[in-house]
């Protein structure tokens, strides 16, 4: 290739890279938002509720197995169907009980985050002097989503309330948990609060 | 694309179950198996309504679930970031309940599936009771979400803790878009009530807002300049302030004009997909392993060190991987080799930054998609010389 040509293709190759790596630049910026240690977070969740929280529990647990409890929620109602929310409040009109506890040799998994937000159930294993030992964080498994396409193709939905269900806890395998309490969330712009959906007692 | 079939012989696992219901006997067939189940999102398919005759048909169908799933973003790019296993359960007799026909039909399947339930006739419910018990047969860790399969080609599903699905073509996009809530907590971004429009409070979910303000939009990183806010345009695809979500007309905004928060067959559109690579890093981390396991290396002096860090594999893109030394950059890539010779004796710091460089995720509040490994390696005198002082003395 003449020399002479060399030059203009070294600069178009260079103005390219210089684009791309100017675009991949602004495509890759990370926004660095600064948030509070869960721990923190935590213990501003449960003390409103008597649970004080220690690093400990807030932190990754790696105990020698996992406990999963089968919960059970029960309402009055003889209904075999959810219902709607208008029908009643949800956590008012039933109860929490446990029908099966199994356990695992492996590990329990402990949430990293608090995704908190409405619908979602917040449970918080616990020992006798109501410390925190464990938690998680899911939807509410009493409720059920129905949604479909319109006539123009976009969704519409219900939310219903199951009256009869049964959902899986997963906890370390600790004999110090005698309780599990369970929470619904309430939010509150930026901030959530807990509120009482029910308890039940960790037998060995 | 297609998604390959991949059982596993040694881990086809053959159980029986009893539960109220009577004998039943459940074979839990691997799809996809792509790291440890601590370190996976780990997805669970059932089947209700195919009798013993059917579970091809439902191996066919869950696999046809499956290659439309991973078609898409962000599932596509981060399919190895699942596990999926298949659990077959042989229902009595075929189909599902439908009672609001003349007359009615009621079948005797594994998980009771019902179509009008709750008189909606959209909405089919299972016996939750006899998924999770079905389910069980896997480890805690192995069903982070369950899905049912109904085989029954009328449109129909539900969405919840065990999300439910019929045949029907559309029941993958709704499959989809409840997975938009139970695993990346997304908001509904259609108006029609109910439910009800509750726009007091700021909404927790990252594509809904009340904010009108473009600097405290929680999204306001991926609305260009020249994008107004509020944002009229109809265009698919453009990050901005639409009118309208979460059940609420006017009061409430979404990230872009129709994603598949608010109409199937759309894409999720880029906030939403943000949301879930950050969700899937919380099942998977960064880094998966690390070699030497052990963080304190003792070196004598002129050794060479091999340090190795394994991470989960996005399909079109590696991590970043940076190796920093006392300070100073060493070397990028997954292994790096440390010789201590020209080292000083003492400790030293050695760190590898793993960092997903995904130009999809553009907030990370609490850095999922950042993780570091350090080392401290403690230089010893090399044998020759502390030979070499043992004689001078």
């Amino acid at each position: 290739m003449p020399r002479g040509n060399i030059l203009p293709i070294a600069v178009l190759i260079l103005a390219h890279g210089l684009t791309g790596f100017l675009q991949a630049q602004q495509t890759r910026m990370r926004v660095p938002v600064p948030s509070r240690p869960i721990t923190q977070q935590l213990s501003d969740l449960l003390e409103p509720v008597n649970i004080t929280v220690s690093a400990a529990a807030a932190t990754p647990v790696q105990a020698a197995g996992t406990r999963e409890v089968r919960v059970r929620w029960t309402t009055g109602s003889a209904a075999s169907t959810p219902s709607t929310p208008a029908a009643r409040p949800v956590s008012s009109g039933g109860s929490f009980s446990v029908s099966e506890q199994r356990n695992y040799p492996e590990p329990a998994r402990q949430d990293s985050s608090l995704n908190l937000g409405p619908g979602r159930l917040f449970v918080a294993a616990i020992d006798r002097n109501r410390g925190l030992k464990s938690w998680s964080l899911t939807l509410d498994p009493r409720i059920v989503r129905s949604e479909g396409p319109g006539a123009d193709g976009t969704l519409t939905g219900e939310t219903l309330y199951f009256e009869h269900t049964e959902f899986l806890v997963t906890i370390p395998d600790d004999p110090d948990i005698v309780e599990l309490r369970l929470f619904e969330v309430q939010s509150e712009g930026q901030s959530h609060r807990l509120v009482s959906a029910g308890s039940v007692p960790i037998e060995r | 694309m297609s998604f390959r079939f991949k059982p596993t012989l040694l881990a086809l696992m053959f159980v029986v179950c009893v539960h109220s219901g009577g004998l039943y006997a459940q074979v839990v067939v691997p799809l996809q198996e792509t790291g440890p189940s601590n370190r996976r999102l780990d997805l669970a398919i059932l089947g209700d309504g195919y009798t013993s005759g059917e579970l091809g048909k439902f191996a066919t169908d869950v696999n046809q679930f499956l290659a439309e799933v991973f078609a898409q973003e962000p599932f596509y790019e981060y399919r190895n970031f699942l596990n999926v296993r298949r659990i077959d359960v042989a229902s009595n007799q075929s189909g599902a309940d439908h009672p609001e026909r003349v007359p009615q039909e009621f079948k005797d399947t594994a998980f009771d599936a019902t179509y009008n339930c709750a008189n909606i006739q959209r909405l089919i419910c299972v016996s939750n009771s006899k998924v999770l018990t079905a389910a069980s047969v896997l480890p805690p860790s192995q069903r982070d979400l369950i899905l049912v399969i109904v085989n029954d080609p009328e449109y129909g599903g539900s969405g919840g803790s065990i999300a439910v699905a019929s045949t029907h073509s559309f029941a993958v996009e709704l499959i989809l878009h409840e997975t938009g809530h139970t695993l990346a907590f997304l908001a509904d971004e259609y108006t029609s009530q109910p439910p009800n429009c509750s726009d007091f409070f700021e909404p927790s979910e990252w594509n809904a807002t009340k904010q009108t303000n473009r600097d405290l939009i929680k999204w306001t990183v991926w609305i260009d300049s020249a994008t107004p806010v509020p944002t009229t345009d109809e265009n698919l695809g453009i990050p901005g302030l639409y009118q309208g979500a979460r059940y609420c007309p006017t009061t409430l905004y979404r990230p872009t004009y129709d994603s598949k928060m608010r109409t199937l067959f759309r894409s999720y559109d880029q906030i939403n997909t943000e949301q879930f690579i950050r969700r899937f890093y919380e099942f998977a981390r960064p880094i998966e392993s690390q070699l030497p396991a052990a963080t304190e290396i003792s070196l004598m002096q002129g050794q060479s060190q091999e340090f190795r860090i394994m991470t989960p594999q996005p399909a079109t893109h590696m991590l970043d991987i940076t190796w920093i030394l006392d300070g100073q950059q060493v070397a990028t890539g997954s292994v790096y080799t440390l010789y201590s010779g020209g080292l000083s004796q003492g400790n030293h710091s050695l760190t590898a930054t793993v960092d997903d460089p995904t130009p999809a995720v553009r907030i990370d509040p609490q850095s999922r998609l950042t993780q570091q490994a350090t080392w401290t390696i403690a230089v010893n005198a090399s044998l020759r010389r502390v030979r070499a002082q043992v004689t001078s003395q």
